[in-house]
């Protein structure tokens, strides 16, 4: 984007200039409505002037509590615009997880659509969107008041706080500023040459960090953000129809998205001549899925991405070019412009050839830790472990990772999934992997029982277990072999669509001994 | 060989029931709009759980919304597979 005379800072820019260069260009739409460019700016100052006349005072987080829709996107920005930041939750959430979130959040109000469940938000201001829409408002109040809020602000400002599971339970909101968002959608914009001719296919929920990828990359360049319905995730072959019909030319999906679409086939049955770029993260992508994709779409650019919440969406790429067997893992890469990734030893050097350590981001991608919770921020957002010269404040990720020969970074799994096994320190990410790649196996995850001091494959697939145990053979080291295997229906997904790894340790392992 | 089955609308309500406690299961109920039925229980369960009952593969093709959006489409579609 030539026309910028300086870096933005302030997401809302973005919004601002694509409504001058791209007025009628799309910006998002889903099944009921449609916004462009110049009416998206229009309705996000209009609300932004409304919620700032509710809600005054220093800036202070606002619920989104509304399905996934142009809505909810119109909602973030006029949060912004009001000088708050935005919290996006999931209305499906249990009562109990929401208020749990609202107890340590303490939001300014709630923003919602004739919202029905009112006993939990009764302690807090609860606004209706389409209420504060509707209502007149004065042309030259509304720019006055609206340009005094953005005067003071500066990019170091909150832009949205992202909920991820805690492992002990209580959720952590990740506080991220507009400066990491801006930088990050600078990055994406760039690397994968994302225009106005964009179509975001968009299915990550909002309240996942994947999506940050698609709402700002959009707004930053004037292209557009499809929103495919969720319930198409379940008809693969009415998937890429629908893609194909909302000309939708890039996605950036969960694996087991792309996942559901290599197992059904839905390629051999529609051509996607459209689709310039597939991304993925969340999860390790199995290779032999990929290369379903890779095969019927020889001519789009495929990348995995690697990173976490708190450091906005991704700090390592691998954009792929090269063949992979099916065995073969893809790596996580290579570290975004003006971020450094590097992994630590337990010794607390950096990693050397054949070494395992723990990865840590440093750069202006990485949050400003968790809200209102000093103690766990504490624990990940530290001092960079190879120096106290001076305060130089990184993040480390819990993920272990090594280099290969290429100098591209490999996923090990996480920290908390390491084991020690008959003496072997053993990832069971690479286990599962292995196994992952098995033509009949649908789904693997594994588990390990300290006590009984076994590894438990589970697996969902067709496949009989000694057919398993002669394929991982040939992967695996015999120490790493599965000691029991249990075969489910269904894997259980947690709400972000991920295997759910609590739930199978909570169902198939042993409850640890205390004391 | 399988023996040819009939097939009843209450046979899908309980599988159904049985996937998915929590869901009530008329004949028109909207299954995916009511939220008791994803992509996951889809894939892994609704869909094994029919293929073996009743012997049959679904094909992509076949898995759209009109064969799968209520329990009175899943029968139609499963009466139309095994005549």
């Amino acid at each position: 984007m030539e026309s910028w005379n300086r870096p933005a800072r302030n997401v809302l820019e973005y919004i601002e200039h694509s409504a001058e260069v791209f007025p009628s260009n799309l910006a998002f739409r889903d099944d009921k409505t449609q916004v462009t460019y110049a009416e998206l700016l229009r309705q996000v100052k209009k609300l932004g002037y409304r919620i700032a006349e509710k809600v005054s005072g220093m800036p202070r987080p606002i619920v989104v509590f509304m399905e996934k829709s142009v809505e909810c996107l119109v909602s973030f920005f006029g949060i912004a615009a009001s000088g708050n930041f935005y919290v996006c939750m999931d209305t499906q959430m249990a009562p109990e997880r929401i208020r749990k979130i609202l107890d340590s959040l303490q939001p300014a109000a709630i923003l919602g659509r004739a919202i029905q469940n009112e006993e939990i938000f009764s302690d807090y201001a609860v606004l209706d969107y389409d209420e504060l829409l509707a209502a007149e408002t004065e042309e030259e109040r509304q720019k006055e008041c609206l340009q005094k809020i953005r005067k003071n602000m500066i990019d170091a400002d909150p832009l949205y706080i992202l909920y991820t599971s805690g492992s002990t339970g209580i959720p952590k909101g990740s506080v991220i500023s507009h400066r990491s968002v801006i930088d990050y959608a600078e990055w994406v914009s760039r690397t994968f040459q994302f225009d106005e001719t964009t179509v975001f296919g968009s299915q990550t929920p909002f309240y996942f960090s994947m999506s940050v990828l698609d709402i700002f990359t959009a707004i930053r360049n004037g292209a557009a953000l499809q929103i495919i319905p969720k319930k198409l995730f379940s008809f693969p072959v009415k998937l890429l129809e629908y893609m194909r019909e909302t000309r939708v030319n890039a996605i950036y999906w969960v694996p087991s998205a792309l996942s559901i679409v290599a197992d059904w086939r839905a390629l051999d049955y529609v051509e996607l001549p459209n689709l310039r770029t597939v991304l993925f993260a969340g999860e390790v992508m199995p290779t032999r899925q990929l290369n379903v994709w890779r095969s019927h779409l020889p001519k789009a650019r495929y990348a995995n991405l690697f990173g976490p919440t708190e450091i906005t969406d991704i700090g390592l790429y691998y954009i792929l070019d090269r063949e992979f067997s099916d065995e073969e893992p893809i790596p996580i890469g290579i570290p975004c412009e003006n971020i450094d990734a590097f992994a630590v030893t337990e010794e607390g050097k950096l990693i050397g050839e054949d070494e395992t350590g723990e990865l840590y981001f440093r750069g202006s991608f990485v949050g400003r830790g968790y809200y209102n919770s000093p103690e766990k921020t504490r624990e990940v957002f530290v001092q960079n472990p190879l120096h106290e010269s001076y305060p130089d404040p990184v993040y480390c990720t819990g993920d272990l990772v090594k280099l290969n020969e290429r100098g591209e970074y490999l996923y090990q799994g996480r920290k908390d999934f390491q084991i020690k096994h008959m003496g072997y320190r053993i990832e069971l990410g690479e286990i599962e992997h292995a196994a992952g790649s098995f033509q009949k196996l649908d789904r693997a995850a594994c588990i390990y029982r300290p006590e009984k001091e076994q590894i438990v494959l589970i697996y969902q697939g067709t496949a009989e277990k000694q057919e398993i145990l002669a394929y991982l053979k040939d992967l695996i080291p015999v120490y790493m072999m599965p000691e029991e295997m249990v075969s489910v229906t269904a894997m259980p997904l947690n709400a972000n669509g991920k295997i759910d790894r609590k739930l199978l340790q909570e169902q198939y392992g042993e409850k640890e001994r205390k004391g | 060989m399988k023996k040819m089955k009939q097939v009843h609308l209450e046979d899908i309500t309980r599988l159904l029931k049985e996937i998915q406690p929590l869901g009530n299961y008329e004949k028109d109920t909207p299954l995916y709009e009511s939220g008791y039925v994803d992509s996951l229980t889809i894939f892994g369960r609704v869909l094994p759980e029919l293929e073996k009952t009743y012997g049959i593969k679904v094909e992509p093709p076949e898995l759209i919304p009109e064969n799968f959006e209520t329990p009175a489409a899943i029968l139609k579609y499963l009466e139309c597979k095994l005549s």
